[in-house]
This record gives C-alpha cells, sequence and structure tokens, in this order.
C-alpha cells in the first residue's frame, strides 16, 4: 500500500496540486471512493454497463475540476454531488432517447433492465424491493437509496441534494410508506 | 449487513416492519475484478479525452513512434478485442464430438497411482544387468589377485626353507618319548594288533625299544609284548 493510502482527503488534494504526485493521488481518491460511489450510481441505473459509464463520466469530472475544489467543503459530499447530478443527467438523456425512438417503455425501461439483470428472481424479497424503489420518482429514489443503504445524516444529504433537511425527511417517510404498501401487497 | 440503530428506529417509528427485517443486500451482480480495473479505465479516458496535448507532447519525447490516432482508437480496439474473447470462449464452450467413459476421471487418478506402483515393483523384481567395470579396474583387481598368490608361494617357500614341513608318521615317532608311545598302546592295542606291530617292528618302522635286539625273531617279539602286560 503507498504512502498516499495513508493521507486523509486534505493530505491527498494537497498531492493532487503537485504535478509528480498528481495522478497517483488521483488513483488513490479513485480506489477510496468507487464503490460506494458505484453502488449509489448502479442503484439508480440498475445495469453494470451503465453504471460503469456514469461513474467514469463522474471521475472525469472530478478530474477536471478537482484542482479548484474549495476545502471548506467535505470531499465525500462533494462526490456524492457530481455522482447524483451525472446520475440524473444520464436519466433524463435515457429518458429523452427512449421517447425519440417512440417505443412504448418509456416508462418501462428501468424495470425491464431490472428484469434482465443476472439472478433476478421476482419471488425473492430483495428484487421485490428493487422493483419498489424503481417504482418511486427519481429524486425520492435518491433520498431512499442515501437514508436506507448509505445510512446518510439527513445534514449531508441536504448538502449534496441542495434541499432542506424537513424536505428529506417528508420525502424519505413517503419513500418508505410507498415501498411497505408494494411489498405488503405482492 | 449490520444496520444502523438511528436507521432501525426510524424505520420503527414510521411503522416499516418488512423494510426493518431486511439486510438491506443488493442483489445486483457485480463482475469479478471490476473495481481493479476503474482507475486505469478513468485514467485511459482522461488521457485521450481531455490532455490529447498531454499525450502528444508524451510521444513527441519519447524515441518510439505510436500510430495516429492510437489513443482515440484504442478503447474501441479493447472492446472490439473483448467481443471476439467473448465470442471465442462462446465457440471453445460447445460441446465437442468425443464421448468418454463414464467415472472415466473419477477413475484415472487412481489408475495411475497402480500403474505406477506396478512400474516399482517390476523395477524392484527385475534382474539387474551387471555393471560395466572399466578395464582398467579389471586389471587392477588381477594383478591384485596375483600378488596374493605369489604371496602365498613365497611364504610357503620360506616356511619350507625354515624345516617347517608337514609331519610324517616316520618322523613324529622317532620324536615321540618312549613313555608316551607305551602309554598309548596299553590303552589302545589289543591282542588282533600285535601282527601288525611285528610286521611293522620287521620293515624297522615303528616304535623301537632299546632293549629289544634289532635281530629279534618274530616269536621272540609275540612274546615280549604278552610278558608286558599288553592283554
Amino acid at each position: 500500500m503507498s504512502a498516499l493510502s495513508e493521507l486523509d482527503d486534505r493530505g491527498l488534494l494537497a498531492a493532487f496540486r503537485i504535478d509528480t504526485t498528481k495522478e497517483r493521488a488521483f488513483s488513490e481518491l479513485i480506489r477510496r471512493y468507487q464503490e460506494r460511489l458505484y453502488w449509489h450510481v448502479r442503484r439508480m441505473v440498475i445495469n453494470h454497463d451503465d453504471a460503469n459509464d456514469v461513474l467514469q463520466n463522474v471521475f472525469v469530472k472530478v478530474w477536471k475540476n478537482l484542482a479548484e475544489f474549495r476545502e471548506e467543503a467535505n470531499l465525500y459530499t462533494w462526490l456524492y454531488r457530481i455522482a447524483t447530478n451525472e446520475t440524473l443527467t444520464w436519466l433524463e438523456q435515457q429518458k429523452r432517447r427512449a421517447s425519440l425512438s417512440l417505443s412504448d417503455e418509456e416508462d418501462n425501461g428501468l424495470a425491464n433492465k431490472l428484469k434482465s439483470e443476472q439472478d433476478y428472481d421476482a419471488n425473492k424479497i430483495e428484487w421485490k424491493l428493487q422493483q419498489a424503489i424503481q417504482s418511486l420518482p427519481e429524486k425520492q429514489r435518491i433520498v431512499f437509496n442515501l437514508r436506507y443503504y448509505d445510512e446518510m445524516p439527513y445534514e449531508k444529504m441536504s448538502d449534496i441534494l441542495g434541499t432542506s433537511e424537513g424536505a428529506l425527511k417528508a420525502s424519505y417517510h413517503h419513500a418508505v410508506k410507498k415501498i411497505e404498501s408494494f411489498l405488503k401487497g405482492i | 449487513m449490520k444496520r444502523g440503530d438511528h436507521i432501525m428506529e426510524e424505520l420503527a417509528m414510521m411503522d416499516a416492519p418488512i423494510l426493518r427485517s431486511l439486510s438491506g443486500h443488493m442483489p445486483y451482480v457485480v463482475p469479478a475484478g471490476y473495481f481493479e480495473t476503474v482507475s486505469h479505465q478513468v485514467t485511459l479516458r482522461i488521457m485521450t479525452e481531455l490532455e490529447p496535448e498531454i499525450t502528444a507532447s508524451m510521444t513527441r519525447n519519447l524515441p518510439y513512434q505510436v500510430p495516429a490516432a492510437y489513443f482515440e482508437q484504442l478503447p474501441d480496439a479493447i472492446m472490439g478485442r473483448i467481443a471476439a474473447e467473448d465470442t471465442l470462449n462462446v465457440e471453445m464452450s460447445v460441446p465437442n464430438a468425443f464421448t468418454v467413459p463414464d467415472q472415466y476421471f473419477e477413475k484415472f487418478p487412481e489408475q495411475v497411482i497402480e500403474h505406477i506402483r506396478a512400474e516399482e515393483l517390476r523395477a524392484r523384481t527385475a534382474v539387474q544387468r551387471p555393471k560395466k567395470v572399466p578395464l582398467f579396474h579389471n586389471l587392477r583387481l588381477a594383478a591384485s589377485v596375483a600378488l596374493i598368490i605369489c604371496a602365498g608361494f613365497g611364504i610357503l617357500r620360506i616356511n619350507n626353507n625354515m624345516g617347517l614341513r608337514p609331519a610324517t608318521a616316520k618322523v613324529d615317532f622317532n620324536t615321540v618319548p618312549r613313555d608316551a608311545i607305551s602309554a598309548y598302546v596299553i590303552q589302545n592295542i589289543d591282542d588282533f594288533d600285535t601282527e601288525l606291530i611285528v610286521s611293522s617292528m620287521g620293515n624297522g618302522e615303528g616304535i623301537l625299544d632299546p632293549a629289544l635286539d634289532n635281530n629279534a625273531s618274530k616269536a621272540e617279539i609275540e612274546a615280549y609284548l604278552n610278558e608286558d602286560g599288553w592283554n
């Protein structure tokens, strides 16, 4: 393990700003956050290849803007914000593509992708939960995922999504109710 | 996956027993080794999309030549290769036309071990061919044997010269004391041997008693023997 892996985020940023250590610092940053960001993206886009594309977009954007990153903000929060925005942008592009293709699958695109996933089993509760989550509006889906899976505090969620904590709590509450009803109904 | 207490309490307050009961495990599959490749993929994209000038300057400074548009085409080339390898794997996964006897692979290790044991046994019981001994070694051996034989003869000659001859009856009798001979005769001789002794005495062999006249007759000798209590 390199010495860079022992640096905290602030040290990593400092190493990124030095030409001789820039690339290694960036590689270390990817290694540190890739899994968390990957799952944040994948829960939204479902398919692995799509998640990979979005994740690469995220880190390319990080590379472009990291030099100007203000250290007052939390790096972790900043990365999540980029990932959320890139994911929503990608989903929007998919919707436009679907509408342009005159297909009837506009609203069923993600549901179909879910069913084509490896080891998909409609009888298993964890797949039913994913179905329930995909039925939520996009932003509510993000709130539910960040709270339920990442166990993120509302304060951090508010920094990422630019929404008040109260609104986020209400959004999460509604999401939980819908999902419980969905799961009870099946 | 253990859930945080604050999350579980919140779900309890929201009356969400099903969500509380779930582990939070994601059912999605991630390709093996994926996370080891992310950094490399991102770096490649950055080099080709964002910093072609840097890439170009790197190639200018190096003595090596890179084909034109190599880096731009690289992602597609890699994907094409992956697709080709996937096709190859599919082709190789097609079952071949050959059949294998039932349980062949299960029995195979045992058969190999038995074969090895049989080979070892054969090797142990085989008559070993005499080893080829070098000529020089044979000569040395012959010379040693000759030397030993000669030494033996030499010792024998030396012994003979010193008068150490094997004993004969004639010589021993002349050196054995009279009393010893008498004792022996008394113990071992009987009437039937009398004639033998007489005939021996006549030849000048055997025991010669100085008391006896060398010209004594046969009858005189018999009488002498009887008187001395030979019986």
